[in-house]
């Protein structure tokens, strides 16, 4: 019993002895800037001089209609491209799992990933390209008589059109990783159940509504969870491709941060976003870790 | 034999110890160091750097100089990044919007006391608009300048029947008409009203609010003067151009320096407002391009942006004398000629644009002119953040062209926000 303890308790430290230095790269690296987030946040910072204001900047950024209509179109930025990356996502996967000859399956596999593997700033600048005034959209449009060949419409320059031109471009990037996410999980869904249903005498859409929804629920919370913190913190796509403008139309949180913190010099008050921000995210991934850990139970 | 190896390894061992523990020591005596942080290293090339390189060190032996390159985008953000790390480069190149930013984060120092003990001839050559100051200490040393310009393509103008640039604003929006048809993709300019880098605020808003009369702002008492009847004015004339008269390329408030020098150098676009570092980029857009160059057209007066890079020496700076050495030498005669000839760039000393070799590139000597004018102003050194001020003035602008404010309503709007940066600073 006794000798039982001391392996037990030599291998407890053996495997601290190995855990420590990454543990302190961690501390580091991720608590060191998240603690000094939250502390400039209770402070009027530009780098030059620091004045403690409490929650001034908390307050502050409460009464800003800036921050409210950034915060909006940050939940509405990611609203739409979760629910699009899903539905597309669903629909391509359903597609590629039907019997389809195998080259042609793995032909459009290939091809349909490759959104997925461009760098976010890269795709931004091909849509800002095909986005452009005499772009391919509008020379798209206006050749099916949508719109007036000389009434060439600025998706990025409109304020009614900018924050869903960047929706839909990232929509486009990332709906790929759904896809693939989806068509794993449909591969893994046991065909007697399809044959058993079908027996029983049940419908196409009711073999996807009580059989394929129900088996992918795991994967879809998961993929959902994950893109949800990805896309809510995005900041490359609207950088690229209209800068939080015209007037502010497509201003996200990321955005915002980043010109309070670095333009305006307001680092305390960028802070203050960043931890709004860090909330949200924290929430969400309170679910993502409790989904996962019922998940390993 | 064992014998005689064992010597010549004991001399070869002694021999690299003292070259570790003496040599370092000795080149140290010999050769002062200086990093000049600048983003031109991409744009000039490394062949150039390594020309300027060469020639300052010949003139100054015992000074090493160490070009450290880091590309133009996010150089402002990384420079602040560089400051809090400790590890600021002895000498900066800065844009003119930072000057004020710069020294009030304590990142440069002020060079009041060095350029007093220079010769008269050193500072009287650098042109007045650089001898602006901010809270009465001088900052920085031009590199390059210049003023922005009409560029105007001279094959449509002829085909439109014009014989020559517009030189009001009646004749402006004359021509611009003329040369404006929707059918054929073809618009007398290209609108620039994207936000983001608001820079762009130089080449169209800012000269037309001081040809129109205005100010941008009043000195003495600090505060932004821009929504004068004079601006609000301006402001409305151009309005009308883009939303009445339609004379610009579509997507205004998305196009931005990038899309205005593409578009002019396709050949259909009419007209464009640039600096003179705009015509090294037409050469390598289109080396076949038939344009011409002509000072802005004025209103009530004439009126421009001056901009220009600039060298500042960093409070960060290991060996300040040398660095100073340095800064002296790129900004006076020697070194600005150097610059001005391998980048092609518009020099920041008159007594170089005075030389026989510049007088020879006929398309530079608009800009001479237009900096000679009333109003070449560069209000950015006398702005406490020029980047922030110019971003607001960008959404306003942004705002009154889409109807979503009158021009009296954004410049308003936009000058209370200016008041309070003033206010902060003050």
């Amino acid at each position: 019993m006794l000798l039982a303890l001391k392996r037990r308790y030599r291998e407890e430290v053996l495997a601290i002895s190995f855990l420590w230095p990454a543990l302190l790269v961690l501390c580091g690296l991720l608590l060191y800037p998240l603690a000094d987030v939250v502390r400039l946040s209770f402070y009027e910072s530009n780098l030059q001089k620091e004045v403690w204001v409490g929650f001034g900047n908390y307050i502050a950024l409460f009464n800003d209609p800036l921050f409210w209509k950034s915060f909006w179109q940050t939940v509405v930025f990611t609203a739409f491209s979760v629910a699009l990356h899903l539905v597309i996502g669903l629909a391509l996967a359903l597609l590629l799992n039907m019997r389809l000859d195998p080259v042609f399956r793995a032909l459009a596999r290939g091809l349909l990933i490759v959104p997925w593997l461009l760098a976010p700033t890269v795709a931004g600048m091909i849509w800002v390209l095909m986005l452009a005034p005499f772009g391919i959209i509008n020379g798209m449009l206006s050749s099916v008589g949508l719109i007036d060949a000389n009434f060439a419409v600025s998706w990025l320059g409109d304020t009614s059109t900018a924050l869903g031109s960047v929706t839909a471009m990232n929509v486009w990037r990332a709906f790929p990783f759904f896809m693939v996410m989806l068509l794993a999980g449909l591969q893994a869904i046991p065909k007697q159940l399809y044959e058993a249903a079908s027996i029983d005498g049940a419908t196409l859409w009711h073999q996807f509504w009580h059989i394929t929804l129900p088996q992918l629920r795991s994967v879809i919370t998961t993929i959902v969870l994950l893109d949800s913190i990805w896309t809510f913190r995005a900041f490359d796509p609207v950088f690229v491709m209209t800068g939080g403008g015209p007037a502010h139309a497509s201003e996200v949180l990321a955005t915002a941060i980043y010109f309070d913190g670095f333009q305006k010099l307001r680092f305390g008050y960028a802070s203050a976003q960043a931890m709004v921000m860090f909330l949200v995210l924290f929430i969400v991934s309170a679910f993502y870790v409790r989904r996962a850990m019922n998940a390993n139970q | 034999m064992d014998r005689q190896r064992r010597i010549l390894s004991a001399t070869l061992g002694a021999l690299a110890l003292a070259g570790m523990v003496g040599l370092p020591g000795a080149a140290q005596a010999q050769q002062k160091e200086v990093r000049w942080g600048q983003w031109k290293g991409t744009e000039v090339g490394e062949k150039f750097m390594a020309e300027l390189k060469a020639a300052f060190e010949k003139d100054h032996p015992d000074i090493k100089l160490v070009p450290v390159d880091s590309p133009f985008t996010g150089f402002h953000d990384r420079a602040i990044v560089l400051h809090q790390a400790k590890k600021l480069p002895d000498v900066l190149m800065v844009q003119v919007d930072w000057v004020a930013e710069f020294a009030d984060l304590g990142m440069i120092a002020p060079i009041d006391d060095r350029i007093a003990k220079e010769p008269k001839e050193f500072y009287a050559g650098i042109p007045t608009t650089f001898h602006q100051k901010w809270r009465d200490k001088q900052y920085y040393l031009p590199v390059e300048s210049g003023a922005v310009a009409l560029f105007y393509n001279t094959d449509l103008f002829k085909a439109a029947g014009l014989s020559g640039p517009p030189k009001t604003w009646d004749e402006f929006a004359d021509y611009a008409r003329k040369l404006t048809n929707a059918d054929k993709r073809q618009f007398a300019v290209t609108g620039t009203l994207q936000g983001e880098p608001p820079t762009n605020m130089t080449y169209e808003i800012y000269p037309l609010l001081l040809q129109g009369g205005a100010k941008l702002i009043d000195v003495p008492s600090r505060k932004a003067v821009f929504n004068s009847p004079e601006g609000v004015a301006a402001v409305e004339w151009y309005i009308e151009r883009i939303n009445k008269d339609k004379i610009s390329v579509p997507g205004v408030l998305s196009n931005g320096e990038r899309e205005k020098r593409a578009n002019f150098a396709t050949g259909n676009i009419a007209m464009m407002f640039e600096g003179p570092w705009g015509i090294a980029i037409q050469k390598q857009l289109n080396p076949k391009l038939n344009y011409d160059i002509a000072p802005l057209p004025a209103g009530k007066a004439p009126g421009t942006m001056v901009r220009g890079s600039l060298n500042a020496l960093t409070s960060q700076a290991q060996d300040n004398d040398a660095a100073w050495t340095f800064m002296r030498w790129l900004s006076g005669p020697t070194g600005n000629a150097i610059w001005a000839k391998g980048t092609g760039s518009f020099p920041a000393r008159t007594d170089v644009t005075a030389q026989d070799w510049f007088k020879e590139q006929k398309l530079f000597q608009a800009f001479v002119t237009q900096m000679a004018q009333p109003n070449a102003e560069s209000p950015f050194l006398m702005m406490p953040n020029a980047v922030q001020m110019n971003k607001v003035m960008s959404t306003e602008m942004q705002n009154a062209v889409q109807g979503k404010k009158t021009a009296k309503q954004a410049l308003d709007d936009a000058a209370a926000e200016w008041n309070k940066v003033l206010a902060a600073a003050k």
